[in-house]
Order: structure tokens, then C-alpha cells, then sequence
């Protein structure tokens, strides 16, 4: 059986790394645990999501994915105000906003191992991460992440540009 | 004194804007940098600090921070940028194109005001 190709564990490890760290300093969350899975069939958490796009030595889409009264929650403390205070546009921005960090947080942190890219505005996508599409050729990662009190999830479905 | 903050994000305006008010200033907004440099003419001379996003539409804030100091009228504004942006390439491009600080996201809130702080009161 031909091997599976696979994107390399430094960049699933980046993305773990800058996750805990966007979400750390921005909401003063730990994250207590991840797995890191190679398909969809996981019943995976997450109802709302954002995705941003890459493209240069790494091509595909990064996805972030929580459900709608942890969004709410992260997002209050990023902005640090009352949940209440919040609209539903509100919240999907601040999904937008945390995929953004994280995969700038990447971009930065992989420069140092040769990997150039760009990254685009985030885009909103107001359902759960099992329902968005994947494109590279390569295996999607989920990497479902256990917080204090909510899970969610991250979908990384790139390749690297010299595999066709 | 007023800060023009540009950020295409609302989300984050408003939470800039949160630290702006609390540290006693007029916050004036812009979501790219062609619409900075609108404000920035309509405000002149009360802006003391523009804080600056990098990806934007229309035109980022690198291109904005090089047209503003191509303008002399704006010598006295400072230009803190605030970008997910984080390549030392990035960072000294700006900061030779002239840009005063530079903060990396994330940043904390308290953060972001001790680098007003330091740019417009020390």
C-alpha cells in the first residue's frame, strides 16, 4: 500500500502552539487538552466557524469551529465586555478575529523553518466545522481542543505547495 | 487629542476604542488606509496618534503609514502599528518606513494602553 502523505507534525505543532497562545493572552483561557485527528469522522464540536485562507509554500484553508455560547464567551473577554452587550455579527468576528491571530501567529513562528505564505480576511461560515469542505490532497487535521468549559475545534486542510 | 484607529475589523475597533476612552482620548475610526488618510485630513492637527492594522483591503496600513510620512503636514503624528504581522522583515520595514511602535497580535488591552502610553505621554 502506497504511503499516505502527510503536511509535517512542526506545522500541526505551530498551529496547537499559537491556538493556546491567541487564546491565552486574548481571553485568559487555558486549553486544557487537544487530539489531533486525521479525517472528519470524529464527532467533531463546534456549531459556528471562520475560515481563512493561505497560499505560498502552504495552500489550503484553516477553519476554527465553537459553539455559538463559548464564542459569546471568548469574545466578550477579548473585547472585555458583558456578553449581553454582544450581537451574533459580533461573536462570528470575533472567530474571524481569533483564526486570523492564530494563523498570523503561524505564518511568524514557520518563517524561522523556510515556510513563506499569505494569509486572506477571514470569512464567516455560520455552521459546524463537520459541514465545511476540504480541498488539499493531503490528509484534513481536526485538532479538537478540551478548554475549561467548552470544546472546539480546528480544522487544517493545507498542503505543501511541492506536492501535486 | 484625538487617535485614529484603523482596523477593517469592528470588533477590534471597538475594543480599541474602549482603551482609547479610557485613557482620556477622542477616538476617530477608519477601516483601511485609504479612509485613514480621508480622517486624517479632516481631523489635522488634532491627531496625535494613528494605530494602524496591516491587512486590509483597499489599501493596508503599510501603504498608509508610507503616505503619511511622505506628508510633512503629519510629522508630529505618531503611527503605532497593530498587526498579526510578526516577521522581523515586516517589522523592520515599518519601523524604517517610519512607524513609532509596533505590537504584535495578540496583545492583551492593558498592553495596547501602556504602548499609548508610552508613545503619547512619556
Amino acid at each position: 500500500m502506497a504511503e499516505q502523505i502527510v503536511v509535517d507534525n512542526t506545522i500541526i505543532n505551530e498551529f496547537v502552539k499559537a491556538v493556546k497562545n491567541v487564546l491565552n493572552i486574548t481571553a485568559g483561557e487555558d486549553i486544557e487538552d487537544h487530539i489531533v485527528y486525521l479525517d472528519k469522522s470524529e464527532n467533531i464540536p463546534g456549531e459556528i466557524s471562520a475560515m481563512i485562507k493561505i497560499d505560498g509554500d502552504l495552500r489550503g484553508n484553516i477553519a476554527v469551529s465553537f459553539e455559538k455560547d463559548y464564542a459569546r464567551r471568548i469574545t466578550s473577554k477579548i473585547i472585555e465586555c458583558d456578553e449581553s452587550e454582544l450581537s451574533d455579527e459580533d461573536v462570528q468576528e470575533g472567530l474571524g478575529e481569533i483564526v486570523h491571530q492564530v494563523t498570523g501567529k503561524v505564518r511568524t513562528d514557520l518563517w524561522d523553518f523556510g515556510y513563506r505564505f499569505n494569509i486572506s480576511v477571514p470569512e464567516i461560515i455560520n455552521r459546524p466545522m463537520s459541514q465545511i469542505q476540504t480541498h488539499a490532497i493531503t490528509p484534513v487535521h481536526i485538532i479538537v481542543f478540551k478548554a475549561s468549559k467548552s470544546m472546539f475545534s480546528v480544522q487544517i486542510d493545507i498542503q505543501e505547495k511541492n506536492i501535486l | 487629542m484625538k487617535i485614529l484607529i484603523v482596523e477593517d475589523s469592528k470588533l477590534m475597533r471597538r475594543a480599541i476604542t474602549k482603551v482609547v476612552v479610557a485613557k482620556g482620548y477622542d477616538p476617530i475610526e477608519a477601516v483601511n488606509g485609504a479612509e485613514a488618510l480621508e480622517r486624517l485630513q479632516e481631523n489635522k492637527p488634532d491627531v496625535g496618534l494613528v494605530i494602524m492594522d496591516w491587512n486590509m483591503p483597499i489599501m493596508d496600513g503599510f501603504e498608509a503609514l508610507v503616505k503619511i510620512r511622505e506628508d510633512e503636514q503629519y510629522n508630529n503624528v505618531q503611527v503605532l502599528m497593530a498587526t498579526s504581522e510578526g516577521i522581523q522583515e515586516d517589522i523592520t520595514r515599518a519601523t524604517q518606513a517610519g512607524a513609532n511602535g509596533y505590537m504584535v497580535k495578540p496583545f492583551t488591552l492593558q498592553q495596547l494602553a501602556d504602548k499609548i502610553k508610552e508613545l503619547v505621554e512619556d
